[in-house]
């Protein structure tokens, strides 16, 4: 939640207010599930059929593909996807949950660290690029993947890669 | 110094340390566990499942919807 909450303020910082009402909200709505309102929800974990996730993947990829980016039809498909995800992921914890092992707390440990470092690598660059005034001595991420988003083969590996991410992460894996 | 340089290779380096944490999970499980089994550990909670949600629509919203680039 801290880090949810520190992105906010970043974004307040950055005066990107769409990002600052996207992690505000998350904080708002992980702040629920710290303070114990985790009583609502599905009681068991929904699953979809294989099809109707990759039939959702495949009409979201070629809907993004052809919609310009920054548009109404780009905006509606994200916003689509989010009672997607409610409804794949809003399940109640189970009451008796695995402890981890040494290797699973080591895992979490250097994960958790190589994201730290990827971001804050990010935040270096996006500092320097203000500081500075100069993008291109200091580029962030988006400066460097924004001009390969404007071409049609760099917009469909991003489509596909975070469609298939997501379908992988939220629907399929967790269907096992 | 070259910072755009040092920060590419740093962008770089990251990615590749993912594929070889990826690797030696693959490879020696006890070491690291395999990233199939640490998602399933930490979706146990909702909180994760929220978070993990949140940052990856935003990545969509970010790259597809907002304005990337000030």
């Amino acid at each position: 939640m801290v880090i949810f909450v520190g992105t906010a303020v970043f974004h307040i910082w950055r005066g990107s207010w769409q990002d600052v009402a996207i992690f505000g909200i998350s904080a708002l709505l992980i702040l629920t599930q710290v303070f114990g309102l985790t009583r609502f929800g599905f009681s068991r974990q929904p699953k979809a059929p294989l099809w109707l996730l990759m039939l959702v993947v495949a009409v979201a990829a070629v809907t993004l593909y052809f919609a310009p980016r920054h548009g109404v039809v780009s905006f509606t498909v994200l916003m689509a996807l989010i009672p997607i995800g409610i409804a794949l992921l809003f399940y109640k914890d189970q009451k008796i949950q695995a402890q981890p092992s040494t290797a699973m707390f080591r895992s979490r440990i250097i994960w958790g660290s190589w994201a730290t470092g990827f971001a804050l690598t990010e935040l270096v660059a996006y500092v320097g690029s203000k500081l500075s005034g100069d993008l291109e001595k200091f580029p962030t991420i988006s400066v460097i993947l924004d001009p390969v988003l404007d071409t049609p083969i760099g917009r469909a590996v991003f489509v596909v890669l975070w469609l298939i991410g997501g379908a992988y992460l939220f629907g399929v894996r967790r269907q096992r | 110094m070259n910072w755009d340089l040092l920060i590419e290779l740093g962008y770089l380096g990251f990615v590749s340390l993912g594929f070889v944490f990826v690797l030696i999970a693959k490879l020696k499980p006890t070491a690291l566990v395999p990233l199939d089994t640490l998602l399933r550990f930490i979706f146990q909670h909702r909180i994760t499942r929220i978070a993990l949600f949140m940052v990856w629509w935003w990545l969509g919203w970010h790259f597809l919807v907002g304005v990337t680039v000030r």
